[in-house]
């Protein structure tokens, strides 16, 4: 509620100073102008189409993340040896802007869905991992000696004790990832004729319409904070009141 | 039931024999060498942590099969070192550990060892948590794990709780299911580690009780570690006292007590005071020999077949 009043006021605002400030009109719209792009985008399917295209493409990128970052992350807590090795490269790697990684996917790639789908690969997989490893490696120590003297190892250890014991932070590490890969993503597609939202971002740059850029923006945030709320708080808060980890009311 | 007059006259006479002072027959004396292979063998088992501290120091000791032996001194005394060893959890620096005959090899659920905390998995409900326990039994099909599961918590009072998750436990309850997890393994030996500790006196009493009876049908090997005087005497065949610095046992006892043992029984109370009056001599003499001790012979107490 707060939240909804706090946006209005922005936008009031935003308009006010739009069509009172001294900006020219062409580059900085009132909201007004902007909520008609929006319905135009809305009504011809563009942002319909451009939104599901990025969605999709991410979806395949994000679900190759998780199978191999979550994998990884086991591996690393798991295996001291393998984690020696690999520890520092992963945690350099990291601190690599996801964007960084475009150059050498149109080299490797092509201009082509795959380099889309390497960048947003590269960009969240280590965030996973790294979350995963956390969440493994601060598993309490009991569950692990009851799971010894139960007889539990093997492949019913990793699937039935610590996956699920590091459930809660393998899902914060994952929506971390998500939000990696949103951004990986609509850096790669503004650089190609990619059918997605930043395609249509742009298109609204070459054709001067700041509205449609500032409208597809929009766009942008909404769908970001829709998953972010919607679907991973939604999970996050399953998983942690099934776990005991909040009061159950 | 019989009919009321029975009952009554019955009952006064167990008031009349509780009375009496218990002077025929002595009800805490030094164990006896025993025939057969015994379940547990401990034979001069000698352990020095890294930080050079003798946790235990030539401790020989036989558990034999049905028998429920409480290891009880004051921490550090090496009860729960002695505990972890027998479990597998690690090979102690010297001597000889042997199950059945064989030596001891690593952990092994025919072996379970009970922890301080229930340790269950939260995410599981109560009769998952015992169901994915016995996942690990080989020619136990799905329905059979489930019928297993819901018998054992039959067992320890928990009908009606089995879709319950830990967390909307309380912790006597909590217990009651990795008790239930536990022997629903059916393990050839239970190892408990003061498993009750962290419990209320109420709670403890009831958990007394619970086990008394169980234990009483079952007749598992037990080994229960406690530093807690009147359990060891509520739930042990023998109390094995046992002293710090350097680990070492000091007696071996046999209580001869009829159970259900009830920890608020005059006798109980008595003997306690007496174990632990000789125990404080025991810390003042500071000597690795042993002082006469709280048994009623005259004779040192026996320290394993030597």
């Amino acid at each position: 509620m707060r939240a909804l009043l706090s946006t209005l006021l922005l936008l009031a605002l935003w308009e006010a100073v739009a069509t009172l400030g001294p900006f020219p009109r062409f580059l900085f719209p009132p909201v007004s102008e902007v909520a008609a792009a929006s319905w135009r985008l809305l009504r011809d399917g563009s942002l319909l189409d451009a939104t599901l295209k990025s969605l999709s493409r991410l979806g395949q990128g994000y679900a190759l993340t998780a199978a191999l970052g979550i994998p990884l992350g086991l591996l690393l807590a798991r295996f001291p040896r393998f984690r020696a090795f690999l520890k520092p490269a992963v945690m350099g790697l990291q601190a690599l802007p996801s964007i960084t990684w475009l150059p050498l996917a149109l080299l490797w790639f092509g201009l082509s869905e795959s380099a889309i789908l390497f960048v947003v690969v590269m960009g969240s997989l280590l965030a996973v991992a790294i979350a995963t490893e956390d969440a493994v490696a601060s598993i309490p120590p009991i569950l692990l000696d009851v799971s010894g003297t139960l007889g539990i190892r093997g492949p019913r250890l990793y699937a039935g004790v610590l996956l699920p014991a590091a459930l809660p932070g393998i899902l914060t590490g994952l929506k971390l990832g998500w939000s990696f890969a949103w951004r990986a993503l609509m850096a790669g597609e503004l650089l190609f004729v990619s059918g997605g939202l930043g395609q249509l971002l742009t298109l609204g740059r070459d054709l001067l319409d700041v509205a449609q850029v500032l409208a597809v923006m929009l766009a942008i945030v909404a769908v970001g904070v829709a998953v972010d709320r919607v679907l991973f708080r939604t999970l996050e808060q399953r998983v942690r009141r099934r776990w005991g980890l909040v009061p159950t009311a | 039931m019989g009919p009321p007059m029975l009952t009554q006259a019955l009952a006064r006479l167990r008031k009349a024999l509780k009375k009496r002072p218990p002077r025929r027959a002595p009800l805490l004396v030094p164990t006896r060498g025993r025939h057969g292979t015994p379940r547990i063998s401990v034979l001069g088992v000698d352990h020095t942590y890294a930080n050079e501290v003798a946790a235990l120091q030539d401790v020989t000791l036989d558990v034999h099969p049905g028998e429920f032996l409480c290891l009880l001194g004051p921490s550090g005394c090496g009860k729960t070192t002695l505990l972890y060893a027998l479990a597998g959890a690690f090979k102690p620096s010297g001597g000889d550990i042997r199950i059945d005959g064989r030596p001891l090899e690593g952990p092994s659920p025919s072996r379970l060892l009970m922890f301080q905390e229930a340790a269950l998995f939260p995410w599981l409900t109560v009769e998952q948590n015992l169901v994915f326990a016995l996942g690990g039994i080989k020619g136990l099909d799905r329905r059979a794990r489930h019928a297993r599961a819901r018998e054992y918590l039959h067992q320890v009072n928990l009908e009606g709780f089995e879709d319950a998750l830990p967390h909307q436990l309380s912790g006597g309850m909590r217990l009651r299911v990795s008790l239930a997890r536990a022997l629903a393994m059916n393990p050839a030996i239970l190892l408990m580690d003061e498993p009750f500790s962290p419990l209320d006196a109420e709670t403890r009493a009831q958990m007394h009780e619970l086990l008394q009876r169980i234990w009483t049908r079952s007749r598992k090997t037990v080994v229960f570690v406690t530093h807690n005087v009147r359990e060891a005497l509520v739930l042990g065949d023998r109390v094995v006292v046992m002293a710090a610095r350097p680990g070492r046992i000091l007696w071996d006892l046999e209580v001869r007590l009829p159970r259900p043992r009830d920890p608020d029984d005059q006798t109980v109370v008595n003997l306690s005071r007496r174990i632990r009056e000789a125990l404080r001599q025991a810390e003042a003499l500071r000597t690795s020999s042993a002082p006469p001790g709280p048994g009623e012979h005259a004779h040192p107490p026996h320290r394993g077949p030597a």
